[in-house]
């Protein structure tokens, strides 16, 4: 452990090229969690009172799995660019 | 020697305003929502786990507290959408002017309190007692 600060250690190191690449990310996940929360209430709503038999159907069916899948993605993609400090400030 | 008056950092002395508020409300209600999707998390499990698994996690989420949290995560669902979308349309250049930005940030955040509680009831009746 070093007992540099972490803002001495990277300054003038210039940016760590990444910038532009994580904020094109946040922006097309954001696009598509517009449509895949809308998707997910929906389909929520639509259940019916939710019996174990329909909520397992539901799951098992091929478009909520890839849908589900790529939500989880997109929901989780922001905090792989840094911290979840970084995003909070 | 009257000691020099030294500069403050922004924060302490900006005067506290919608612009702000609705930033910082951006920022809670996606933290928030992390936490919210335990639930769908956790509600997903228990189906999968079978019936009985299932029963329990219906009766669990019935609780008023499991309710309050849903309440909670319904609002912060759509605050986070709708003002998501205001972020989006300021990306593209739209919206800026004082007057427009601040008609945007009051109707999402009226929006936000009527679809959220909205989404509530019908989530509440849709899943019947597993939320």
């Amino acid at each position: 452990m070093s007992l540099r600060s972490p803002l001495r250690r990277v300054t003038y190191l210039g940016s760590a090229k990444g910038g532009s690449g994580h904020w094109y990310a946040q922006r097309v996940t954001a696009l598509a969690l517009v449509l895949l929360g809308l998707w997910l209430f929906v389909s929520l709503a639509t259940m019916g009172g939710a019996s174990h038999e329909h909520v397992v159907a539901w799951l098992s069916s091929p478009v909520a799995a890839a849908l589900g899948a790529v939500q989880a993605k997109a929901r989780a993609r922001p905090t792989a660019g840094g911290p979840i400090a970084w995003r909070l400030t | 020697m009257a000691q020099r008056a030294r500069p403050l950092s922004p924060f302490l002395h900006y005067r506290w305003q919608y612009t702000n508020t609705l930033s910082i409300l951006h920022r809670i209600t996606g933290v928030l929502l992390s936490l919210g999707f335990l639930l769908l998390v956790y509600w997903l499990a228990a189906a999968g786990s079978g019936a009985e698994r299932y029963a329990a996690a219906v009766d669990t989420l019935g609780s008023p507290l499991a309710q309050f949290v849903l309440l909670g995560t319904a609002f912060s669902f759509c605050y986070h959408l709708l003002n998501g979308v205001r972020h989006l349309f300021f990306d593209l250049g739209h919206g800026f002017e004082l007057q427009t930005a601040r008609r945007s940030g009051w109707a999402v955040a009226i929006a936000a309190v009527v679809i959220g509680l909205v989404a509530w009831l019908v989530l509440r009746a849709a899943l019947g007692g597993a939320a």
